[in-house]
């Protein structure tokens, strides 16, 4: 996942790309379309276009903050970002699933896929888990709660129980 | 008490002067795989069909008739008199037309059929003693001796497609063009309380011609990309009325999953997840939400557009857009005229080393006929509808409380943490779910899940890879499967499937019942 993340990063920072998203982003948050995503910078909800009810951040300790958006259909997203400015963790929770590919990316949830060789969970949960990354997706009626986690991202001694 | 009556316009109908609490008897099918497994015709077919033989998928969701020939009185689990279907029907035989074109051939139809005009009965699959079936034969009815209730219809537990869903519980459902007799009936519909709505595969309807739903303003076709855990359900929206044994759902909002043909997936929807609107990946030909909720998204979709409803100006032009509640896929219990406040599920107790199938019943309304009436011992648990707890009621797990927990049948395996619980192998057959003691053995230890008023649940936890793999892999219904959540809800314990065996399990419909949405359940039946 370093690796994949480290190409990502190099491809993104062409100068195009760099100059249409100047205007939104930190120095740290190249991404695709100016979204964020494990291995980016945090949301900047404004160029995503999303439309948020409540929108928090707090630097937690020297070694990470946390933004927390809570979004218009009530679902609340917590980003975990490193000490240079990177998402290691998304959490989420609420009535509706939000989408993951604006806080995932495309690369990390692609990876929440069935695995023919294994027995399937059922379409309530869906988790998958590796040394750089572990997704937990689970939702019925009108409570979708999920987490992703990125290991070589996050700093020393923060594991997946601490993205809450 | 009970017969077949002929009205002024010679058409036959069915009725009860009471009440039966009596339900449908599903006779077990020893001879329905052999019986089926030289033809071409199942709804799957090829590498597919041959995987589900092999490991135990009934590849339709019915069962067979049943002779008797000491009583003399033949036994069927669903007949179609006129569009309307009877379960756990009891005849006599006046006549046998013809014995069909035996084992090996093709069943025509999933369920039997009555004409009207000949008194003759089609019967795909019969067996007579445990060693002989007939396929395709004929009947003239004599006298009816027994009609079931008219709010069950039968409901199977198996693994799915492939055998690879465990637990996957399903049913047979017929959906017609409104206020017409144009129709076709879907089996293999998997049956979820943890959702609401219908949603098939546009591949099963085979060109009924439903009619779609079209945005008021612009007249574009409704879509939508339906949010479950694991990925995304793409397809149009469209109305039905919709036939569950007896009772009708008329004009229904449902979503036809794009498998085939209409519009593309559109980027808005694809990225919410993996895109699973195919047999393979739902691993049934559809899903019925019979859940605590009306519509699938209520008042989030009505003021925002939440990313589930699009209106599709083209086919590959698709935008997001509000959708009010009277147009979004909803639950078709609502919509029966009566038996419309929720369902009970009722599934037999099960041996700890599993089965390949289960059969049981899907029971209509609650409290409305002797059978979907709580015992005085049942455990009744109100939830609330709206906020942060909506649909969860408190469990406890060893001890602590747990508020986030419901009762599921979309669930397969009972979901919670423990950290003194090893999980399986992430490479091996069952990752994902709970592997105490060795795989060579049940390895069965009690977990301590409870309910404040109903401190006994007698849970057990198998160890998932050997009940996986023990019967040469055939087996695929537990009662014993458990699941680490992760901790993405440390305070939640899911009562998936393991849970309804050995119980009836009720979910109340919000809105339909005073105290509002509720799950309540007993001791089996």
């Amino acid at each position: 996942m370093k690796q994949a993340i480290h190409v990502e990063m190099k491809t993104l920072r062409s100068l195009n790309f760099a100059l249409s998203c100047l205007l939104w982003l930190t120095a740290f948050a190249f991404s695709n379309a100016c979204l964020a995503e494990l291995g980016a910078g945090k949301t900047e909800h404004i160029s995503a276009g999303l439309r948020l009810q409540k929108l928090q951040l707090r630097n937690v300790n020297d070694l990470y903050s946390v933004q927390e958006l809570t979004l218009e259909t009530g679902t609340v997203v917590k980003e975990y970002i490193n000490s240079t400015g990177k998402v290691y963790g998304v959490s989420w929770q609420g009535p509706i699933k939000p989408d993951l590919r604006l806080f995932l990316g495309d690369k990390a949830l692609s990876r929440l896929s069935p695995i023919p060789t294994q027995k399937n969970l059922d379409h309530h949960h869906a988790s998958m888990n590796s040394a750089d990354l572990v997704i937990i997706s689970q939702g019925q009626g009108r409570l979708f709660s999920g987490k992703a986690f990125a290991p070589l991202l996050a700093p020393a001694s923060i594991g997946i129980d601490q993205i809450e | 008490m009970i017969g077949f009556q002929y009205n002024d316009s010679q058409a036959l109908l069915i009725h009860q002067s009471s009440k039966a609490t009596v339900q449908p008897v599903m006779s077990p099918v020893p001879a329905l795989h052999f019986a089926i497994k030289a033809t071409s015709k199942p709804w799957w077919s090829g590498l597919a069909f041959i995987f589900a033989l092999l490991f135990g998928f009934d590849p339709v969701g019915w069962c067979a008739d049943s002779y008797n020939a000491q009583t003399g009185i033949l036994s069927i689990p669903s007949v179609m008199v006129n569009g309307t279907q009877y379960n756990n029907v009891q005849v006599t035989i006046a006549k046998v037309v013809s014995f069909g074109s035996g084992a090996g051939s093709s069943p025509i139809g999933t369920v039997d059929t009555y004409n009207t005009s000949n008194s003759q009965l089609q019967i795909p699959l019969v067996t007579v003693g445990s060693d002989t079936s007939y396929v395709n034969a004929v009947i003239v009815v004599g006298t009816v001796t027994f009609v079931g209730p008219d709010n069950v219809v039968p409901v199977l537990v198996n693994g799915g497609y492939q055998n690879s869903l465990p637990n996957m519980l399903t049913t047979s459902v017929t959906v017609c063009v409104p206020n017409t007799k144009s129709c076709t009936t879907i089996d293999n519909i998997q049956v979820d309380t943890g959702s609401s709505g219908l949603r098939i595969l546009a591949s099963t309807l085979s060109g009924l011609g439903l009619p779609s739903q079209k945005n008021t303003s612009n007249g574009a076709p409704i879509y939508e990309c339906a949010a479950f855990a694991d990925g995304v359900i793409w397809g149009q929206v469209a109305t039905a009325d919709i036939t569950l044994g007896s009772e009708v759902a008329k004009s229904v909002p449902i979503q036809i999953i794009t498998d085939t043909g209409g519009a593309k997936i559109p980027k808005a929807c694809s990225s919410q997840g993996f895109n699973e609107s195919s047999l393979q990946y739902l691993g049934a030909n559809g899903l019925i939400g019979v859940g605590l909720f009306l519509q699938d998204c209520g008042s989030y979709c009505t003021n925002s557009a939440a990313g589930m409803y699009f209106t599709c100006a083209t086919v590959s032009v698709c935008n997001q857009a509000t959708q009010p509640l009277s147009m979004q896929v909803s639950n078709p219990v609502a919509f029966f005229p009566t038996d419309n406040n929720g369902v009970v599920l009722q599934l037999p107790a099960l041996s700890s080393t599993g089965a390949s199938s289960v059969n049981g019943n899907l029971i209509f309304g609650i409290g409305t006929q002797i059978n979907n009436t709580p015992s005085n011992a049942a455990t009744t648990l109100a939830v609330p509808a709206t906020g942060s707890l909506a649909g969860n009621f408190t469990a406890l797990y060893n001890g602590k409380a747990m508020p986030n927990s419901f009762i599921d049948s979309g669930s397969g395996s009972l979901f919670f943490n423990d950290n003194n619980l090893t999980a399986c192998s992430s490479t091996g057959v069952a990752a994902g779910y709970y592997c105490p003691g060795n795989n060579t053995s049940v390895s069965a230890v009690a977990i301590s899940a409870a309910i404040a008023s109903a401190p006994n649940l007698n849970l057990t936890l198998g160890n998932a890879e050997y009940l996986f793999n023990e019967n040469n892999g055939i087996d695929a219904v537990f009662n014993n499967i458990g699941s680490p959540a992760g901790t993405v809800l440390p305070n939640s314990f899911d009562f998936g499937m393991p849970f309804f065996f050995g119980r009836s399990v009720y979910t109340g419909l919000e809105q339909k019942n005073p105290q509002g949405p509720f799950f309540a359940f007993q001791a089996y039946p």
